[in-house]
């Protein structure tokens, strides 16, 4: 009796993946894979529009909106303005989104930062930001840069 | 000159000896049996994702992470097979799902949030080999803040 052997072209195909494949030797059925998911303490804030347009003669308000996320602990926004500007600030927060204490109100007379924020914790909001000068002052005065932190509290 | 006796008939009685051995024929049977096959691997052991400033929104809750650097690979010579895939963490902090792209052979399930109950990753697999990409997309929520989850995930060739 003549013995015929006969295996099809696909099978071969598997077969031998399986014979180049040192790892699948032992025929596993399951296969594991370690997947570590890290979440860092991240904070983000983004202010729009970035240049609003305050008209120092007439002193009219400018507005801009605030938008934050942090999940770290006991965060807070400061802002502070660079350079100084000798006419003052007055920056007014309203539309709170967000269930945090909030001052409403403060002035950016020189180069201290002043609390803007504070009890962020683990959450993402918005406000609307007012900005007023506090005296009028003469034309052509530089820009001034406001900057916004999230720091501890 | 030294003479053999009986040297001719012995020559005669080999060459009919092995007249007669050249027509014998012996059978034997072989049987190839191949059993049901399964192999999985994947193209690396460990993956890491890190949610950085880079998947944060300012003003959004949701920070997402996406990796697809692995691949799964495997093999069955079985019909009616399929893969699935399943955490070791019955509750992780964080929310980690998990799809197949482009799968050669079979078709992918779609995302699937990862958790300890087996969920389909790729359907029709059987008698093939292929390849697919995993993609995996880690979700947190500020309101959840900064940690870690060490999952272990395991994919596992099952019966339709």
């Amino acid at each position: 009796m003549k013995t015929r052997i006969t295996i099809m072209p696909r099978l071969c195909a598997i077969l031998l993946w399986f014979l180049t494949i040192p790892a699948v030797h032992a025929q596993q059925s399951a296969i594991h894979q370690r997947l570590l998911l890290h979440v860092a303490e991240l904070n983000a804030l983004s202010v729009s529009p970035t240049v609003p347009a305050v008209e120092m003669q007439s002193a009219r308000e400018a507005i801009s909106r605030l938008v934050w996320t942090s999940n770290g602990n006991e965060k807070k926004i400061t802002v502070a303005q660079r350079p100084p500007h000798t006419a003052g600030i007055r920056i007014t927060l309203r539309d709170m989104d967000h269930r945090i204490a909030a001052t409403q109100s403060v002035e950016l007379t020189g180069p201290a930062t002043i609390d803007l924020l504070y009890g962020l914790e683990r959450s993402a909001g918005s406000c609307v930001v007012e900005f007023t000068v506090i005296s009028p002052q003469v034309a052509d005065s530089p820009p001034v840069q406001i900057i916004y932190t999230v720091t501890n509290s | 000159m030294m003479r053999i006796p009986y040297l001719p008939t012995l020559l005669a009685v080999a060459a009919v000896a092995y007249s007669t051995a050249g027509a014998q024929s012996h059978n034997h049977t072989v049987r190839v049996s191949v059993a049901v096959i399964t192999a999985l691997k994947v193209s690396s052991g460990t993956v890491n994702l890190t949610i950085t400033g880079a998947g944060v929104i300012a003003g959004q809750d949701l920070m997402t992470v996406v990796d697809q650097s692995t691949s799964l690979l495997w093999g069955t010579n079985s019909s009616g097979k399929k893969v699935t895939v399943q955490s070791n963490l019955a509750s992780p902090k964080y929310t980690l799902k998990v799809e197949a792209l482009g799968p050669t052979q079979g078709t992918a399930a779609g995302q699937v949030v990862l958790s300890s109950v087996a969920r389909d990753f790729l359907l029709n697999i059987g008698r093939s080999s292929g390849t697919c990409s995993i993609r995996y997309v880690g979700e947190a929520l500020a309101s959840q803040g900064a940690g870690s989850d060490a999952h272990t995930i395991t994919f596992t060739i099952a019966n339709q």
